[in-house]
């Protein structure tokens, strides 16, 4: 070939490269649903009750379903930003890094210094979040629940909720009979705390929306009565007293009323009660078993379920009109609703039918799909976590070894709280 | 009336330009063929007008005659111009003599701009064939680079949608659009945000996907990887695997 042939080509060349290929636009639409892989380098002091730090935090964000993390067990591990070799931490697999250090001040107190690090940040700024807290050795745990918090907030955009707590009834068994105690702890069942300590059994314990008081049921001469407890002073003061049942409270988003079971009038329907000054109104009627209400996240209107169309289902009242409407469909047994805080969907204990166990089960309100996030067994008492994203309830694998577990929406996570030496029941989640 | 004289010998210079212009373009292509003779033809023609002056060499290079002739012109018309003045029976045939010279040379000029022309159109004929000859296999080339291209598009999309954790605050209508560098060996240099999706753990799970799934499949042929070096990908989670 000569060279006005060369010469040709070359910028026929030039011609489609400039023009048609200079670009690859690609469009990806397809992405995992994993859990992100995270891992916390032990905060650096020589205080030993300091060391348990990372493994809390660590364990919370495995909790969540959303992370699979993991303590670092590298011998040298980074403290401060500077020290951070980000391409090392990728290569081990990772997304993120969490790194601290602890200052003891003295007299008991700390100082927590907390970085995440986006180990595939841009530019030169990796650093997502840090943050400094003063604690005491007392507020140790809490600390790291914060930093929990934090974290799960900047990598998922929902609320953490390891600083959240649970509400429980633990059943004792001793030579006098049982003890039945009203529990107040930590999301993962540490630092319990008896608030209420009873020989007759006590139910349904429920977190006002304010956090500040706990609703439950318990017993007296005459039969079941509904009680607040107020967590700051352990003051109590009676709701509901009346002839025949009184139970199932739940709490209306105002914290100004409850919707409480009673059966003063027969079959048992479904009132509101209004505090300070109490008040009662009875919002169903009819011969048919209505039970455990719970508001809608608006407080419009109230869920609960009835078998006025012969298996117990979930229904629905609007609270303006009084017009009720059936919600669950699918299965022969549809119990103990709870709403999810974004008012998206439902938490149920479900059953299909020809079956004698219970699954836990949530319910998209919009589309009317079932999903269930546990298999079947001795389920109870679901109750969604504050940001929505978990669901807390009570299980017996054993028929007499009462536990509380946690599953995750996305089902990554599901997991036992450490709690023994009890038989526990209805957890409710605060908010 | 000058520049009638002066017009003849002009074209014949320009043609002869040309003719070497193109000589010189396709030197080797055409160096034995019909060209060449032309050239000579040229200088023999050249020698006639030579005639009164002193002898010419017909060994002498092209490019020497092209300056002898330029000069030869203007000393023929200066000739002619004085001996146009004082008319002189004995100067007649002379001009005649000059006359018919030049009618011979304006028709073997004639003949010689013909051959050119048919051979300029030759020519472009050749180079239009030579062209679309080109063009088709530029075509093929560019269909066979392109099905490279294409291989490759859907191997780098499906290495990204394995690294890709889609955090559960999106939602199918966001999407986020990438501007990535790559090395010629697949490696993620740098990955921008062209267009955020307002969601940043959209946003960020997208950046860290590409830079997880390094190196990317890339072709090793630098034709079919040079539009790899600007590439652009838009994420949006429409469906949610595992």
């Amino acid at each position: 070939m000569n060279f006005f042939v060369k010469g040709f080509i070359a910028s026929l060349f030039f011609c489609v490269l400039s023009t048609a290929t200079a670009e690859v636009r690609l469009e990806l639409t397809q992405g995992q649903d994993a859990r992100t892989p995270i891992v916390v380098a032990p905060f650096s002091n020589d205080d030993t009750s300091v060391a348990a730090l990372s493994r809390i935090i660590s364990d919370d964000l495995n909790h969540s379903g959303r992370f699979r993390s993991e303590v670092s067990q590298a011998r040298k591990v980074p403290h401060v930003v500077e020290e951070v070799d980000q391409s090392l931490f990728q290569a081990a697999g990772y997304d993120d890094l969490v790194i601290g250090q602890v200052k003891t001040l003295g007299a008991g107190r700390y100082q927590i210094n907390y970085t995440l690090i986006d180990l595939f940040g841009q530019g030169t700024n990796p650093v997502l979040s840090t943050q400094r807290y003063t604690v005491t050795r007392t507020q140790l745990r809490q600390a790291a629940h914060t930093i929990a918090n934090d974290i799960y907030y900047q990598l998922t955009g929902f609320k953490g909720f390891f600083t959240s707590h649970l509400t429980y009834v633990s059943v004792q068994k001793s030579p006098y009979g049982k003890r039945y105690k009203l529990i107040v702890s930590d999301y993962d069942g540490f630092n319990p705390q008896t608030l209420v300590d009873s020989n007759v059994p006590i139910m349904s314990p429920r977190w006002s929306p304010d956090n500040k008081v706990i609703a439950y049921v318990t017993f007296n001469q005459k039969g079941s009565v509904i009680y607040n407890v107020e967590l700051a002073t352990g003051k109590r003061e009676k709701i509901a007293d009346y002839k025949g049942v009184n139970g199932a409270p739940a709490w209306a988003p105002d914290g100004h009323h409850l919707a409480l079971v009673l059966s003063k009038s027969g079959s048992p329907n479904i009132y509101i009660a209004a505090l300070h000054p109490q008040s009662l109104i009875r919002i169903t009627d009819g011969r048919h078993i209505d039970n455990e209400p719970a508001y809608a996240t608006d407080g419009r209107s109230i869920y609960f379920t009835s078998n006025r169309r012969g298996t117990p289902q979930i229904y629905r009242m609007n609270l303006s009109g009084g017009d009720v409407t059936r919600i669950t469909e699918v299965g022969d047994y549809n119990a103990s609703v709870g709403v999810s805080p974004q008012a998206d969907q439902i938490v149920v204990l479900h059953r299909l039918p020809h079956q004698s166990l219970f699954s836990i089960a949530t319910m998209d309100l919009k589309t009317g799909i079932m999903k269930a996030l546990t298999s079947s067994g001795l389920n109870q008492s679901p109750s969604y976590a504050p940001n929505g994203q978990m669901i807390v309830y009570a299980t017996d694998q054993r028929g007499d070894s009462g536990r509380l577990a946690m599953v995750s929406l996305n089902g990554k996570s599901s997991w036992t709280l450490p709690l023994q030496g009890s038989y526990m029941q209805e957890p409710d989640w605060s908010h | 009336m000058l520049n009638a004289v002066y017009k003849k010998p002009f074209i014949g210079s320009v043609i002869f330009h040309l003719a070497l212009l193109i000589i010189f373009c396709v030197s080797i292509h055409f160096q034995s063929s019909s060209y060449s003779i032309m050239a000579t033809q040229d200088i023999v023609h050249a020698t006639v007008m030579n005639a009164p002056s002193p002898a010419p060499t017909p060994s002498v290079a092209p490019p020497q005659k092209i300056e002898q002739k330029k000069v030869e012109p203007k000393e023929v018309a200066k000739k002619i111009e004085q001996k146009k003045t004082p008319p002189k029976p004995v100067v007649k045939p002379e001009k005649a003599l000059k006359q018919t010279v030049v009618k011979v040379d304006q028709k073997k000029q004639k003949e010689i701009k013909k051959k050119t022309e048919a051979r300029l159109q030759e020519l472009a004929k050749i180079k239009k064939e030579k062209e679309a000859k080109e063009k088709a296999l530029a075509a093929a080339e560019a269909a066979r680079v392109d099905g490279i291209v294409d291989k490759y598009k859907s191997r780098i999309l499906a290495s990204i949608a394995a690294e890709w954790l889609i955090p559960s605050s999106a939602d199918k209508t966001m999407s986020c659009q990438l501007l990535v560098q790559l090395s010629s060996k697949g490696e993620v240099l740098n990955v921008q945000v062209m267009q955020s999706s307002q969601n940043v753990q959209l946003d960020r799970s997208a950046v860290a996907a590409v830079y997880k799934a390094s190196p990317l499949p890339v072709p090793r042929e630098q034709a079919a990887f040079e539009p790899f070096k600007r590439l652009i990908i838009t994420m949006r989670p429409e469906t949610l695997m595992g």
